[in-house]
């Protein structure tokens, strides 16, 4: 499974592209979950069928409740489906013991979150360490090169409240690309920011999947879904929508929002 | 609003009801130390005040030199011609040697038989407090009856009614455990005579002078004053009367000259010293836990209180709730405090009263001490909510909902003390990272380990203490035989006499050197040849032979010289005369001049300081005693047991032998009742340190479970980056481990000066005439550490479960 030691200094998902290994990254077939709230038992997803490639951007778009989050949370596997099958770099999730999922977490996919969880006791340096450390990759890249790829090469040594949200955003950026996984999972990762740092981020994201990582971005912002490969557009749990943005994909230039 | 405020607290209490039950149980110990230990001391001096009115407890007490009696009324008949004595007692009162048999085991120790007028309304003066038992028969009976002191039958486990031999030959029938004043605390033969070795047997006069073989004699007065009179004037008229006498002299002291009573009333107030040290320290370190705690409990609803302020509601109705938090804190602690002082209270006081036996011990709530303890533990919770309230209400509501990057942050000290540069990978660097960053946090949950490890760290140190000067005062004295002994004669012989000739050739004595001991007292000298009386002592001088070659005393400065005047102080007894070798001291001592004893004042120079602890203890050359009319006397011969026999046989043999041996024991009893005494001590050091580890746990755990509460958010991101639950657990152990560390430096250095507090200075006090040998004993002190280190590093696996348990999305807020 280690087979991620090809990753330059900025992140780029060099093994992977020449080898052809986990292109499939992540795949879900008749994924349902449902919660108990009290007496009720609430349907999030309904049996959903989701393939993801890596270098592929998704964004999947829906109001509040649709099971946006609740996908991504199984992606990532901080959630268990109720029933259906989860293969995320080629690991079976739901056949996955509880370290497994630990491990899947610390070697294949990495969170970006709408408020940013930085660790508010490390500098911006050390919060990118962690991300290195934590997937077994320390030393193989410095941490200052990584925080210089997303424009933070001045900030490196400043804590998380001295940081404006973009920068604190473009550090977990940073530490989410510092793992090497091949997937990123951002969800609302503009929520909290202003448009145009929004739109920084956004091109960052972008440009990930262009190192050949698979992104999946999830937000209630139709707009940014118009600057995707894909879009997987959700309600009530279903997933309604699959394909390329409509009117085609746009260029961060033309998104407003 | 006040209903749902209180409705919607409750909910808050029930969902976080561990910590508020870890916080008040915190604040209920600092509570229950300060007010049980005080409660302790104002029952032991109320208890006191009655049990020496009940038993009424003489003024004055006359005393006829050792080894002489007068007959039956003569005592009595010089108390009723003086003015001012309203009762008094006639009273025969001989040291003996008494045998015990207990669960089969011998037990052979000084004994005194105390004969007095005794009726079933009780004697007069010095009454004698049956506790447990029959009253004696008013009338003889074939067999001696009396009554056992409660102290020696209780250290024994005596039944309430048995027989013990006296003397050697007679035996004589206990029908009750008894108490009187003079020995509710037993403090004799200069502090070598204790509850342990020391057996009083009360009888009515008769059956004591049939016992002692003293038929008709009396040789002890005790009386007290009418109100006003003047104690000095009857004690002068007392001495005054020594002519009618025929020789005997009167030794007249005060109740507040007895040992007894000094060490009954004055160690309440002395071991409050003590205690108030103790318990001020854990009740400011368990005030701070509790302020910590609950400020960060309230810090934690800094949102809410922001979502509050932003639909527009009062400040002051913002309060209420966070009001109420603080107000279950207090309310909980104030009931667990009252619940944990009294378990500390009855705790102790069954510590107590192993030590000093009262007849009347009387346990009334004490509310002055515990409304002192309860209003400030309740204040503190309330305090403790008010600071991160009156913080939450004064920011703008906008800041205060925003939990992200534009939250306010106050000014601190931790950006600045978070730059500093550390080594290793970020999740090694994390718990560091962590202290760091709330500096105030860290430092007052430093503080509070720091107190509770200092008073844990000074309390084994007075343990150590204590057992230390002993072991080294019993090495000074027994050097290389432990079974060293010594037999006290009832009066001075000849060396030649067969008295002492009879112990010193007897065969199961080896090593028999003779000595002679005088009690006496002494000034230090002053360079314009007067005496300074406020360092007036007493001393217990003995005359050895500087030459032996069986023992001499160590000296620490200065040399032992044989056949020349001087004597050699105890190294305390210097301190407190603030004399060196080659000053001089004034010593007041009896002589015997034309075979009669008076009092003599002769200057001495110090030629020597001994590292006995006991201050009393003095020395001088055998040859000197000459000087003194004691020449080619002794009423003293030291001894070891031959070879193959044992301390036992040589005591039986010895006093069996009826030729004026009036004590006999091992010369490792010199601390006897010291020892005995600071029993209580020891188990009330023993019942804090309990208390104190079980603090520590309590800080920890709490400290812990708000740790985990506080950081959900970091370490749902930290698992959601694949960092097992383990890992999260270890770097808070890590983290208290490192506050612990930091405990156990400064725990220690407070720790240390609390003890050298305590010994050096406390002590003294209370028992002045013992020199403390701080000492530590490093083993058990790291042991204790490690153990509060171990607590302190286990306690964040209490809420590991609560992590392993988390929903990670729910506390990453990416849950829609």
């Amino acid at each position: 499974m280690r087979s991620l030691k090809g990753f330059d200094n900025a992140g780029n998902y060099r093994e992977t592209r020449a080898t052809g290994e986990f292109r499939d990254v992540i795949d879900l077939q008749g994924v349902t979950k449902h919660y108990e709230v009290g007496p009720v038992l609430v349907t999030a997803l309904a049996g959903i069928d989701l393939h993801v490639d890596a270098g592929e951007f998704v964004v999947v778009l829906g109001a509040s409740g649709s099971g946006k989050t609740t996908t991504l949370n199984i992606i990532g596997a901080l959630d268990t489906p109720s029933s259906g099958k989860v293969t995320v770099g080629g690991r079976d999730l739901t056949a996955s013991s509880r370290s497994e999922l630990f491990a899947l977490r610390r070697e294949t996919v990495s969170f970006i979150f709408q408020s940013f969880n930085l660790f508010p006791g490390l500098t911006a340096t050390e919060n990118v360490e962690f991300g290195m450390d934590v997937s077994g990759r320390n030393g193989s890249a410095d941490p200052a090169e990584i925080l210089d790829s997303v424009g933070l090469g001045h900030r490196l040594g400043h804590f998380p409240h001295e940081l404006s949200g973009g920068e604190q955003q473009r550090v977990a950026i940073a530490r989410a690309l510092a793992t090497g996984n091949p997937v990123l999972l951002a969800d609302e990762p503009t929520g909290e920011l202003d448009f145009k740092t929004g739109a920084q981020i956004l091109e960052l994201l972008a440009e990930q999947a262009s190192r050949d990582r698979a992104v999946l971005v999830v937000t209630h912002n139709r707009e940014i879904s118009r600057m995707a490969d894909r879009v997987v557009e959700m309600s009530s749990g279903n997933i309604v929508s699959d394909g390329p943005p409509e009117g085609g994909k746009m260029p961060l230039s033309e998104l407003h929002w | 609003m006040w209903l749902l405020r209180l409705r919607w607290s409750l909910r808050d209490a029930r969902r976080r009801w561990l910590q508020i039950v870890g916080i008040s149980f915190t604040l209920a110990i600092g509570i229950g130390l300060y007010a049980g230990l005080s409660s302790v001391t104002q029952w032991r001096l109320t208890s006191i005040d009655k049990s020496l009115e009940v038993t009424n407890m003489y003024d004055l007490r006359a005393t006829i030199t050792e080894g002489s009696d007068v007959p039956t009324g003569a005592l009595a008949a010089i108390a009723a011609e003086i003015d001012g004595v309203a009762e008094y007692n006639e009273r025969l009162v001989v040291d003996t040697q008494i045998d015990a048999v207990v669960d089969g085991e011998e037990v052979l120790v000084h004994g005194r038989v105390v004969g007095m007028e005794m009726s079933e309304s009780g004697s007069v003066v010095n009454d004698v407090f049956l506790i447990e038992g029959d009253v004696l028969p008013a009338s003889g009976t074939a067999t001696p009856q009396v009554l056992i002191d409660r102290n020696f039958a209780a250290f024994w486990g005596l039944p309430t009614d048995g027989n013990v031999t006296v003397g050697g030959d007679i035996d004589v029938e206990y029908v009750g455990h008894a108490v009187s004043p003079e020995y509710f605390l037993i403090v004799e033969g200069n502090g070598s005579l204790g509850k342990s070795n020391l057996a009083v047997l009360f009888a009515p006069l008769a059956a004591a002078q049939d016992i002692s073989g003293k038929s008709g004699a009396v040789n002890d007065l005790v009386l007290t004053l009418e109100p006003g009179a003047d104690a000095e004037a009857v004690r002068q008229q007392l001495i005054d009367a020594t002519g009618s006498l025929d020789g005997a002299l009167l030794d007249v002291i005060t109740r507040d000259e007895t040992p007894s009573y000094v060490g009954l009333v004055g160690s309440p107030e002395i071991d409050q010293g003590i205690y108030d040290a103790i318990s001020l320290l854990l009740f400011v370190g368990a005030a701070f836990a509790a302020l910590n705690f609950s400020a960060r409990m309230v810090e934690a609803q800094r949102r809410e209180i922001g979502a509050a302020m932003a639909i527009g509601e009062a400040p002051r109705s913002i309060t209420i709730r966070p009001i109420l938090i603080g107000l279950q804190i207090g309310v909980l602690g104030m009931i667990l405090g009252v619940v944990v002082g009294y378990a500390i209270s009855f705790q102790t006081v069954s510590v107590i009263q192993e030590t000093v036996r009262l007849p009347i011990f009387e346990q009334p709530f004490q509310g002055s001490i515990y409304g002192r303890a309860l209003a400030i533990g309740f204040a503190v919770p309330m305090l403790a909510v008010f600071w991160p309230v009156f913080r939450a209400v004064r920011v703008r509501p906008v800041d205060a909902i925003r939990s992200s990057h534009l939250a306010s942050r106050g000014g601190s000290l931790g950006p600045i003390i978070s730059r500093i540069p550390l080594p290793g990978r970020s999740l090694e660097r994390m718990p560091i990272r962590n202290l760091m960053r709330a500096p105030r946090r860290t430092f007052l949950t430093l503080l509070t380990f720091t107190m509770s490890l200092a008073i844990m760290f000074a309390m084994l140190g007075m343990s150590s203490t204590f057992t230390t000067t002993f072991d080294e005062g019993n090495k000074e004295l027994l050097g290389a035989e432990p079974d060293r002994f010594a037999v006290q004669f009832d009066s001075f012989y000849p060396v030649d006499s067969p008295q002492v000739q009879d112990v010193l050739t007897n065969p199961m004595v080896q090593l028999g050197e003779t000595a002679i001991v005088l009690g006496a007292s002494a000034t230090a000298a002053k360079s314009d040849d007067s005496v300074d009386e406020a360092t007036r002592l007493d001393l217990a001088i003995r005359f050895v032979d500087f030459g032996s070659d069986v023992w001499t005393p160590t000296m620490t400065t200065g040399t032992l010289s044989r056949g020349a005047p001087g004597i050699v102080l105890a190294d305390k007894a210097a301190r407190d005369f603030g004399v060196g070798v080659g000053d001089d001291v004034v010593v007041t001592h009896p002589a015997l001049v034309d075979r009669e004893f008076a009092y003599s004042t002769r200057t001495l120079p110090v030629t020597a300081i001994h590292p006995h602890p006991l201050r009393l203890n003095a020395y001088m050359d055998l040859s000197q005693a000459s000087t003194w009319g004691f020449g080619g006397l002794a009423n003293i011969v030291t001894g070891v047991p031959a070879d193959g026999t044992s301390l036992n046989e040589v005591k039986r043999a010895l006093f069996g032998s009826g030729k004026g041996v009036s004590l006999m024991q091992g010369l490792g009893d010199s601390f006897r009742s010291v020892e005995d005494s600071l029993d209580q001590s020891q188990g009330v050091f023993f019942i804090t340190r309990i208390f104190v580890i079980f603090l520590v746990m309590l800080i920890a755990f709490n400290t812990a479970n708000i740790n985990v509460d506080e950081r959900s958010r970091d370490h749902a991101t930290m698992f959601a980056y694949g960092v097992p639950v383990r890992r999260v657990i270890a770097n808070l152990s890590v983290e208290g481990l490192l506050l612990g560390l930091a405990a156990v430096v400064l725990g220690g250095l407070f720790g240390y000066a609390l003890l050298l507090w305590m010994a050096l200075f406390l002590m003294p006090t209370a028992i002045p005439e013992i020199g403390m040998i701080v000492s530590v004993r490093w083993w058990e002190m790291a042991v204790s550490f490690v153990l509060a280190l171990a607590a302190i590093a286990v306690a964040p696996m209490f809420p590991g479960r609560k992590l392993k348990k988390m929903f990670i999305p729910g506390q990453l807020r990416v849950m829609e």
